[in-house]
């Protein structure tokens, strides 16, 4: 019969996820340090009459909870700099994107190139600000969840458009909305998560640009997003939350 | 003074209402106790090494449960002191498990000598400031 999962086996559980942003050595250290810690305290419990069950739960409750211990640990530990594995990439997109609320969305256009970088600026853009609160609102829990477990404290801000393109070349915005990217190195230029958070939303009305981009362009949100001169740098706080710090950045920094 | 004196003492003032009173309850906030925490390490390191199980009962012994602390914070103040280069660990074994000892380095001891004076000079200033203020 399969043995029920232990208190101790759960918090080692939740601790090797939180602490995945370690890598795997350092994670492997800490697990073996917490799993002595827990057995030696029931062990030395063992005397005192309680059954294992007890001896276990206590020996969890006095440890403390996973998740501030794993973001103690990582604090205490350089950031690990391996490379975000492409597929963990693309499923994070794509929860993102069905993250963003329900609307009328038409094929996503974006620059090819540098040179289709300069699309002017848009009349009624949305700014960085309101993206950082809209990452900070309840609505967006999850993201705050996810970028404390990745441990990341950079993140930029920005907002991506969407927009369909006349024959002649026109570009109407149909939709637009908040991106956060999650800085995940020391320096800029290196591992980043592009995430869609549900944020300001324009549906049409709006014309830019008179360049055509063909529709069959698919190129990922943060492609799009680089091309616009609205990116700015948000501090991401221990629970997750973004602090706004507004410095916009070079594209090349991208 | 005894160095386990000396630990409780440290933690009784850190388990006092002027530390409670910075919006923690029960004990301080883990921001502000960080640097305590270390200086309390290093005091129970000074005697033997040690591994994280063993310290912890070291600190709960040395402040007589006054202070009471999740006991997995005392890896990250191990884990830091060590990238610091204050103690060193090693892996043995034990009961077929591996298990860190910590144990001070030179410069962990210069380190907690230092922390020692300043603790010192901290509460007689405090001492006096206290006293005078009566």
């Amino acid at each position: 019969m399969k043995r029920a999962r232990s208190d101790i086996d759960r918090l080692l559980s939740d601790l090797r996820r939180d602490l995945r942003p370690l890598g795997r050595r350092a994670r492997r250290r800490a697990l073996d340090e917490v799993r002595d810690h827990l057995l030696s305290a029931v062990a030395d419990e063992a005397a005192s009459g309680p059954s294992v069950q007890e001896r276990e739960q206590r020996a969890v409750r006095l440890f403390g909870d996973a998740e501030t211990v794993a973001r103690l640990l990582r604090d205490a530990r350089p950031k690990h700099r391996r490379t975000v594995a492409p597929a963990l990439v693309g499923a994070i997109a794509a929860i993102g994107f069905l993250a963003l609320p329900a609307g009328p969305v038409s094929e996503e256009l974006a620059p090819r190139d540098a040179a289709a970088a300069s699309i002017p600026a848009q009349p009624n853009a949305v700014a960085a600000r309101p993206c950082a609160a809209s990452w900070n609102s309840s609505a967006n829990a999850l993201w705050h969840s996810y970028a404390k477990r990745l441990g990341s404290r950079r993140a930029y801000v920005g907002v991506a458009y969407s927009g369909t393109a006349s024959k002649s070349g026109k570009l109407t915005t149909t939709r637009r909305a908040c991106v956060v990217k999650l800085w995940l190195a020391h320096r800029p230029g290196h591992w980043q998560y592009a995430v869609n958070v549900a944020g300001p939303l324009l549906k049409g009305g709006v014309s830019y640009g008179t360049r055509a981009f063909p529709a069959s362009a698919k190129t990922p949100l943060h492609v799009h997003q680089r091309t616009t001169i609205q990116f700015a740098n948000s501090r991401v706080r221990a629970d997750g939350t973004l602090d706004y710090i507004g410095t916009s950045i070079p594209s090349q920094a991208d | 003074m005894q160095p386990h004196v000396r630990l409780r003492e440290l933690c009784e003032m850190l388990a006092s209402p002027t530390f409670a009173s910075w919006g923690m309850v029960g004990n301080m906030h883990p921001e502000a106790l960080r640097g305590h925490i270390d200086t309390m390490v290093l005091a129970a390191l000074r005697s033997r090494p040690a591994h994280g199980y063993a310290l912890v009962g070291e600190l709960a012994a040395g402040s007589d449960g006054v202070f009471e602390l999740g006991e997995g914070t005392v890896y990250p103040a191990l884990h830091r002191l060590e990238r610091a280069g204050l103690v060193e660990s090693s892996w043995v074994k034990h009961a077929g498990r591996r298990r860190r000892i910590y144990a001070l380095t030179g410069a962990g001891e210069k380190a907690l000598g230092d922390r020692d004076r300043d603790w010192r000079l901290f509460a007689r200033g405090m001492n006096a400031l206290l006293e005078g203020s009566t």
